[in-house]
């Protein structure tokens, strides 16, 4: 009935990370300069990353807003390593007397990210959503403040604002129907949809309405259509920093909260939900390929890619929608990861090259990089690679598992019409794939094929450490792809584990009346 | 007008104010849309968000209903006006939108519209009223419920059987202290974004 | 005379859509920055109006205890969070731009 100890357990990494970022934003009104808090902050990461790895409790049992399962593991290791490679690139890159406001404020972010891997209650998603959104309105600002960069965060903030509010609208109807918040476990939203059909008429009916509302909404934050036309913008006013946060963060959050939401807690959905995710995936995907071909912005090529990547993850909620354990949530979470690192490992390259003076844009500022900058048109070329899905990097195992998942799903699903569908989806996805080769490697070409350029490039460690990291990183997955697999298939497997209970109960129950009829 | 109010039944009363609250919040929330004078939009929704205070009062929610009036109604719309005249260049400002705009945003939204009101009626259990039997419209005494939910103790929920469930519910405490968060966030943010621009540059060149 | 009208949870939805709709409309139209930002107000006080409804227990039979109210004082306070970054930065896009019209902003194209 109380917060109890236990509670506080759970949420210790989070607790670490909201003090410490308030002593920084304290501490910073005193004590100004740019490493001493980002080394505090990436010791904040360190102790946070400590007591997740230490809390690890496989308890079966779902502890009020919080769930304890291993997806929610996956999220916080993986957001506090995006916070402290941040980190390092925000910190060599911000403005000195804004350098410990920045710093804390991603703190806050990555707090947000982490919280919504847990959440288990509808309250607590949104609010935990809202504390990814609203320090990014703000870090945006404090990256620059120019013409471009109001710009684009006044239509961030009004197209995220908008997002949310649909997003809201769509838990009040889950709420309605089911008449609890929770999302998983007993008297849950899951267990109460469990049983209703979506005839209409009946209480049921209103669930295909609230879906499409919370996947409009969470969409914004994968920057999936509809609400993807902000990215290119967005991204081309940010500065190359921001972008990458812009571009890795939020989608972060909004994958999980979709998968939290849309996939487990909606059961009685999900024949509707994955026809309607597999045409957005489909959408997506194409739009986002096809308007990356012609893009001379570096960060608008960049912002396409990051759709069409969103097309891709929702191949594997729709593979996770139309079929129980079939991989489709360990593929979204594994290819998550992939393209986090990949699009990181890009960014953070980006900002290594620009200089306080004039930063790295267009394309054509990158050519000949080869010889002037070897190892960032290497680490970018990895990156590029992996993003294009070519073997043996990580994007390959990225997109093979989420395409093998659509494949599986044609093959074994008994329907006709359901084979047809995840069919095209799987050829649509290689067909995507193939586009996508194409502006990849003209980025590595233009690099490598084209004469060098005078141009001075600044030197900013930080993102260089980031981006070796991240390409290093991105080679390693690709070379044993097994650890992560393993975790991820921990992590679908734990997340499903209540409701695939809550259906045996379901069934056994119906057993039982049947029997007791005659 | 007390001796009407006891001729007819309370629900009357409720319905009556009920219809009354819903008009006004409806035909000023289509006053927001359809003016183009920022003040009076300003003004309007003012008196929309305070019609549909009354709304909650009828709903039983009235500390929400206070917390409306107070928050949104003195707070917000407060920052809105400040925004209206920091803003102003002109003594009215007023922004046309195209016509084209207009239709296509009245035919999305009148689709939406009409998904929304027949989905509310698709359910039976929510078109009918509770009766005159359940409705009894005395102090429902939520605000002291609902400070005890937010520091974690559900009063409303001790009779949960469940165990599991039970020891689940504990309340609202951790949103609670995440929406803190929120507001350190904003508190920042809108104090580092709402600078002027001479003085930021002023500083940046001192960094 | 006003006919007697029995009220139901139907009823607040068709008011809480009305608004999130008129809302939505006012957001894609305004060309007002500020104008934007009142049509999200409509928009949460429309979703707010949904939760008081499925909650209240004036309303249904079976009640769900507070957690509709409990969720729309959420909303409350993060819609004014909202209101006061949104003010920020129209006036930081005011001293940029020196208009609140957003579709004066067109620098970023592709």
């Amino acid at each position: 009935m109380y917060v109890d100890l236990d509670t506080i357990k759970l949420l210790w990494p989070e607790l670490v990370l909201v003090l410490l970022a308030t002593w920084i934003y304290i501490g910073g009104t005193i004590q100004q300069g740019r490493w001493w808090w980002g080394l505090f902050a990436l010791a904040a990461y360190g102790v946070s990353g400590h007591a997740v790895a230490v809390g690890i409790v496989e308890a079966n049992t779902v502890s009020g807003p919080l769930t304890p399962d291993s997806l929610g593991y996956v999220v916080r290791f993986t957001a506090i390593v995006l916070g402290a490679l941040f980190t390092l690139v925000l910190t060599a890159s911000a403005r000195k007397e804004l350098a410990s406001e920045t710093i804390a404020t991603l703190m806050l972010l990555i707090c947000g990210v982490m919280l919504v891997g847990r959440a288990n209650d509808l309250v607590f998603l949104f609010v935990s959503l809202e504390l990814v959104s609203i320090p990014t309105y703000v870090l945006l600002y404090l990256g620059r403040r120019d013409r471009a960069t109001s710009e684009a965060t006044v239509k961030y903030f009004f197209l995220s604002v908008l997002s949310s509010a649909v997003l809201l609208y769509g838990l009040t109807m889950l709420y309605g129907v089911a008449g609890t918040t929770t999302l998983v476990g007993p008297g849950s939203i899951q267990s109460e949809l469990q049983s209703l059909s979506v005839d209409a008429g009946g209480l049921g009916s209103l669930t295909p309405v609230a879906l499409v509302l919370i996947i409009a909404g969470l969409g914004f934050k994968m920057a999936a259509v509809p609400f993807h036309f902000y990215a290119p913008d967005v991204y081309q006013g940010a500065t190359n920093a921001n972008a990458g946060l812009l571009a890795v963060v939020p989608k972060v959050a909004g994958v999980i909260a979709l998968i939290r939401v849309a996939v487990i807690a909606m059961p009685n959905v999900a024949e509707f939900a994955w026809h309607v995710t597999l045409v957005l995936a489909l959408v997506t995907m194409t739009i986002g390929n096809v308007c990356a071909l012609w893009q001379q912005n570096l960060r608008r090529l960049m912002a396409y890619s990051s759709i069409a990547h969103a097309g891709y993850m929702l191949i594997g909620v729709a593979v996770a929608m139309a079929m129980e354990a079939s991989g489709g949530i360990s593929g979204t979470l594994f290819y998550l990861l992939v393209y986090a690192f990949g699009s990181l490992g890009m960014f953070a390259a980006l900002a290594s090259l620009g200089s306080d003076e004039q930063e790295v844009s267009r394309l054509e500022q990158l050519s000949g990089l080869a010889r002037s900058r070897p190892f960032v048109a290497g680490a970018i070329a990895v990156c590029m690679f992996s993003l294009a899905g070519i073997p043996p990097l990580a994007g390959f195992w990225g997109k093979f598992t989420l395409f093998t998942g659509a494949v599986r799903v044609a093959t074994d699903s008994g329907g006709q019409a359901t084979s047809v569908w995840f069919a095209v989806l799987a050829v649509g996805g290689a067909i995507n794939a193939a586009i996508a080769a194409v502006y990849y490697l003209r980025v590595v070409a233009v690099m490598y094929f084209q004469p060098s350029r005078e141009a001075n490039f600044g030197t900013n460690v930080g993102a260089r450490v980031v981006m070796l990291f991240a390409a290093v990183l991105v080679v390693a997955l690709g070379i044993f792809p097994r650890s992560i697999f393993n975790a991820t298939e921990h992590a679908e497997s734990s997340a499903l584990r209540e409701k695939v209970a809550a259906q045996t109960i379901q069934r056994l129950e119906a057993i039982a009346t049947s029997q007791q009829v005659p | 007008m007390m001796l009407l109010a006891a001729e007819v039944a309370p629900s009357f009363w409720h319905g009556f104010f009920f219809v009354f609250f819903a008009l006004l919040t409806c035909g000023f929330a289509l006053g927001v849309l359809f003016s183009n004078n920022i003040v009076r939009m300003a003004f309007y929704l003012v008196l929309s968000l305070g019609a549909s205070a009354g709304l909650f009062f009828l709903a039983g929610a009235e500390f929400v209903g206070a917390m409306q009036l107070m928050i949104y109604v003195g707070g917000t719309l407060v920052l809105l006006i400040f925004g209206v005249m920091l803003t102003a260049q002109s003594r009215f400002i007023s922004m046309k939108t195209p016509s084209g705009e207009w239709v296509l945003g009245v035919a999305v939204g009148g689709c939406l519209l009409l998904l929304l009101l027949s989905v509310a009626f698709q359910v039976k259990d929510w078109r009918t009223p509770r009766g005159k039997g359940g409705l009894s419209l005395e102090d429902s005494k939520t605000s002291s419920q609902i400070g005890m939910a937010f520091t974690g103790v559900r009063v409303d929920k001790l009779d949960q059987k469940n165990e599991q469930l039970a020891g689940g519910m504990s309340g609202y405490l951790l949103p609670f202290v995440i929406v803190s968060v929120h507001l350190l966030v904003v508190l920042v943010g809108a104090a580092y974004m709402a600078r002027t621009k001479r003085r930021a540059t002023a500083t940046g060149a001192v960094g | 005379m006003i006919a007697l009208v029995s009220v139901s949870v139907s009823h607040y939805l068709v008011v809480g859509a009305i608004l999130f709709v008129t809302g939505v409309i006012c957001m894609a139209t305004k060309r007002n920055s500020l104008g934007v930002l009142m049509g999200v107000e409509l928009v949460l006080n429309g979703a707010n109006l949904n939760f008081i409804a499925f909650g209240s227990s004036y309303l249904r039979a079976n009640s769900l205890g507070l957690d509709g109210q409990l969720m729309s004082l959420f909303v409350i306070v993060l819609a004014a969070a909202e209101a006061a970054v949104a003010l920020a930065i129209a006036l930081n896009f005011y001293n940029n731009h020196s208009t609140i019209d957003v579709d004066q902003a067109s620098d970023l194209k592709g």
